[in-house]
């Protein structure tokens, strides 16, 4: 049975049984429902209902970091497509909470020649610290999806010579402002983006005999895809297009001197001879228009926000979009929002360990300066700017599903929601009152750490974790943070 | 059995060598019949044209002007002979002296004979063993494991150092360890058994993840219950204090434990060497001096059964011929591979030289493949890990026998 099939039973189940949430704590009895428990309740962990509820929770958990209380209660105020709306303007939602906490962060504003005077791990602890920062408390929590997944795409590691102070710009200038603009501007800037430049190696790219770093991962990675038709020539050729295009004092610079002028042919069009910083740009139109690079990023960000194989005609629809809007990010992400194949595929997406991590703190109400949770991150194998190669972190499950990532995300979930990690509180549990029950507590974890979820399979499941009806107030207050730390550890938590 | 005992006593760093059956009556003996297979990725297609240097052929020399390795002979920094027209890269000192012990068989212009210079689906067409295509699910020795599961159903039969299992071993039941000491339960001793269990509970419901669940539970029992925490390596070995150092000393740690382990992955990257590549010394010369040396101190450590180990290295594919205008080498095509070994014919080159003028290249300006990493993975898969069924681990596939590996009385 793959996992489709077993949604679709679970689904067809629940609606036979049919119990709210409210009606468990009546009917839950622990001598007599625990074999009942074991056989009815304990498959549909992992399986929501299909209310409305679910969809906002659906939606949250694919363009935000893992819903909360405050954003499922806006999607339910707003309806989800003006809540669609308000995360494609980001610039129009108050973010105002922020701010403070990035304030001690002072590279973050920094120029490319400060960069280089600071001290490399610095400026890196900083991006790392800014970035889990904002996937935690920022509100514009689609932009903060779209730059992690836009990081990826033009993946620069950060380990690699003077990338380690200059991908701070990469982020700030290349990547943020053009999440939700124009392909061809994100292109552009990445293109010029000196991080990229020293990353691949054009930085060093001369007449003489080119480095082809850039020219082939641009057209395989950044815009045609491997299959996207280009030969070894046109990775030739492309590499002379960017010959000249260099860093100088940390910054852009194109040096004619170092460009090779002579005629190319790229894609089958010819570049004049005699040019300079057109060749590059001419060469960038070409791609950014290309149907092959419309398919490539629309299978892409289908992967990412729908499924790890998303149906073909959605993809297809996508590049359409793409295609027709000049490559408008914004209306492209607000068609893959909308579509029908879009809706109909709640958790099927294995969270990345970033996403995971950041999910389950977010579900704890972390309070923390983000230190403890870039290397928690990092532990769990997926450290910020961290992949060497140039393709960045692979986006579907069985690239990130292991025995040691499985363990890892079971310790970080218990020692958080245990309120272990070091310069980070959790703010999810109550003092519990002497009358507290097993079911009441179990109910308040379901409500606190999934919020929107309808999960009366789980809340039966935890209350009897937490001792059933015969549990004593000692007993709950100490299960109470294991049994959260379960639900974060358990297979629900790690699919959205 | 081996008969150069002294050879590789004086020759690897004065340890006693035991070998063959002085093994077998010992209490740490595996508990498999087959080699432990150790599979070492150089990922981002390392420049094999520096690593085993064609020192005879002057056409090396006129396409590499200033990364090119000396002739041996030349000075400090030149390449170490093998075989008068072959050397190694001066900073795989190790490596001579595994080939002068003839425990180490190099490869040369080999590799995949797909065109592709993407590092992503050369990776993959390799690690699946399948060149071009990308359907199959499954890697080279996730087929192997699957078709001789039978006789060993151990948790850690196959294992990769790293967080992610590594797409070669897809299709049996692999496990990934980033770090030995780290692979514990972090809970309370009081709490262990019932959060355990919940688990357990919790993930059987869960088709997708059930199965790494119930691998991540037995792991977790073998490590607890089997291996001892601390470790120290054998025979005087010293591991680099690199990744791949330590990654290499965990695995013989795990060797040691005799826990059942049949085949290891472990990768060491950053030979995408496009810029700044250096000669005798810089980047690829400290990434060489990390392999030799890890790969020295893992034999050194295992020296014991050397006759049940055999180690295999692999690069997506090798680098253009000629050199950039910034000191480094763009992708390429043909590669040199490495097998090592107490069961290898070593201390002899293998592959036919196809040469390196500008007709004798291939694609943009590559070396040739004349020889299939096939070729390679399948002697060693039917004579060192005994299972004949060629066909089903490298499906459509025809190999040739190279006789670098000699079969297991």
């Amino acid at each position: 049975m793959n996992r489709r099939t077993f949604m679709k039973d679970t689904a067809a189940l629940l609606a036979v049984v049919g119990l709210p949430s409210w009606a468990m704590e009546k009917l839950y009895d622990r001598e007599q429902l625990t074999p009942l428990a074991q056989q009815l309740f304990l498959p549909f962990i992992g399986a929501p209902t299909a209310t409305i509820d679910s969809a906002a929770v659906h939606l949250l958990n694919r363009i935000s970091y893992g819903p909360t209380p405050d954003e499922v209660a806006r999607v339910l105020q707003l309806g989800l497509s003006a809540y669609i709306e308000e995360q494609l303007a980001p610039t129009q939602i108050d973010d105002r909470d922020l701010a403070p906490r990035l304030a001690a962060l002072t590279t973050l504003q920094m120029n490319n020649a400060e960069l280089l005077e600071q001290k490399a791990q610095v400026v890196i602890r900083e991006l790392e610290q800014a970035t889990v920062l904002r996937a935690l408390y920022s509100r514009q929590q689609l932009q903060e999806v779209l730059v992690d997944f836009w990081s990826n795409h033009f993946n620069i590691y950060i380990g690699k010579g003077q990338c380690r102070f200059l991908k701070t710009t990469d982020d700030r200038e290349a990547i943020r402002p053009h999440v939700l603009g124009r392909f061809r501007d994100l292109l552009g800037a990445s293109a010029k983006s000196p991080a990229m430049l020293f990353f691949l190696d054009n930085h060093l790219n001369r007449k003489q005999a080119p480095n082809e770093n850039y020219g082939r991962e641009l057209m395989e990675l950044h815009t045609l895809g491997v299959e996207g038709g280009y030969t070894e020539d046109d990775v030739q050729a492309v590499a002379r297009c960017f010959t000249g295009w260099l860093i100088r004092q940390g910054d852009f610079f194109f040096a004619l001197r170092q460009h090779d002028t002579a005629e190319k042919t790229v894609l089958g069009m010819t570049m004049p001879a005699g040019r300079g910083l057109e060749d590059g740009e001419q060469v960038l139109d070409l791609l950014a228009q290309h149907p092959a690079t419309a398919h490539f990023i629309a299978s892409k960000l289908c992967r990412r926000f729908v499924a790890d194989a998303p149906p073909d005609a959605l993809v297809q629809q996508i590049a359409t979009v793409f295609q027709q809007t000049d490559g408008d990010l914004r209306q492209v992400m607000q068609a893959i929002l909308t579509a029908p194949e879009f809706a109909s595929a709640a958790n099927q997406k294995f969270r990345r360990p970033a996403e995971f991590a950041i999910a389950a703190a977010r579900a704890v109400g972390a309070e923390t300066d983000g230190k403890q949770l870039v290397q928690q991150i990092q532990q769990l194998g997926q450290p910020f700017f961290g992949e060497p190669a140039p393709n960045g972190y692979p986006d579907v499950a069985p690239a990130w599903l292991s025995t040691s990532g499985l363990l890892g995300r079971w310790n970080y979930a218990l020692s958080l929601a245990a309120d272990k990690l070091p310069n980070l509180q959790v703010n999810y549990l109550p003092a519990l009152a002497d009358t507290a029950t097993a079911i009441t507590v179990a109910n308040h974890l379901v409500m606190a750490l999934l919020p929107g979820h309808t999960a009366s399979d789980v809340s039966a499941y935890l209350a009897e974790f937490l001792g059933g009806g015969q549990a004593s107030i000692q007993q709950l207050r100490a299960r109470a943070p294991v049994a959260a730390g379960l639900l974060l550890a358990a297979p629900i938590f790690q699919w959205h | 059995m081996r008969t150069e005992p002294l050879a590789r006593r004086t020759l690897l760093g004065g340890h006693l060598w035991q070998v063959g059956n002085s093994s077998q009556g010992q209490a740490t003996t595996p508990t498999t019949s087959r080699d432990l297979l150790l599979c070492v990725f150089l990922r981002g297609g390392a420049d094999g044209l520096n690593i085993v240097v064609p020192h005879g052929d002057a056409d090396y020399y006129r396409a590499r002007s200033t990364i090119a390795i000396p002739q041996p002979g030349q000075g400090v920094g030149a390449a170490l002979d093998l075989d008068g027209y072959f050397g190694l890269h001066p900073a795989l000192a190790s490596f001579q002296r595994l080939y002068q012990a003839k425990l180490l068989a190099p490869i040369h212009a080999c590799g995949s004979p797909d065109p592709t210079h993407s590092h992503f689906d050369a990776m993959d067409y390799m690690e699946r063993g399948i060149p071009g295509d990308k359907r199959t699910a499954t890697g080279w020795l996730g087929r192997h494991l699957q078709l001789t599961s039978q006789t060993n159903d151990a948790p850690l039969r196959a294992v990769g150092m790293g967080g992610q299992t590594p797409l070669a071993m897809r299709g049996a039941k692999a496990t990934a360890i980033s770090s030995i000491a780290a692979f514990h339960l972090r809970e309370p001793q009081s709490d262990q058994h019932v959060v355990a269990a919940a688990l357990r509970e919790l993930y059987g419901s869960d088709n997708l993840l059930n199965g790494m669940a119930t691998q991540t539970f037995s792991v977790l029992e073998q490590i607890d219950q089997k291996l001892q925490p601390d470790y120290t390596p054998a025979h005087g070995a010293i591991y680099p204090d690199s990744p791949f150092g330590r990654n290499l000393q965990q695995i013989a740690q795990l060797a040691r434990g005799d826990l059942g382990m049949e085949v290891a992955c472990a990768d060491i990257g950053g030979w995408d060497t496009h810029a700044n590549q250096g000669n005798q010394e810089g980047e690829q010369a400290q990434l060489l001096a990390d392999l030799g040396q890890s790969l020295e101190a893992f034999v050194t450590d295992l020296e014991d059964r050397l006759d049940r180990l055999t180690i295999v290295t692999m690069s997506e594919f090798g680098r253009r011929v000629n050199e950039n205008a910034s000191g480094g080498t763009d992708h390429g095509h043909g590669n040199c591979m490495f097998v090592i070994g107490g069961q290898i014919n070593g201390g002899k080159m293998y592959g036919a030289w196809p040469g390196l003028q500008q007709e004798q290249r291939y694609g943009p300006g590559d070396l040739q493949v004349t020889t299939d990493f096939r070729d390679v993975l399948s002697e060693i898969v039917r004579k060192r890990l005994g299972n004949a069924d060629i066909a089903q681990v490298f499906p459509d596939y025809q190999p040739h026998g190279l006789d670098l590996a000699r079969t297991s009385g």
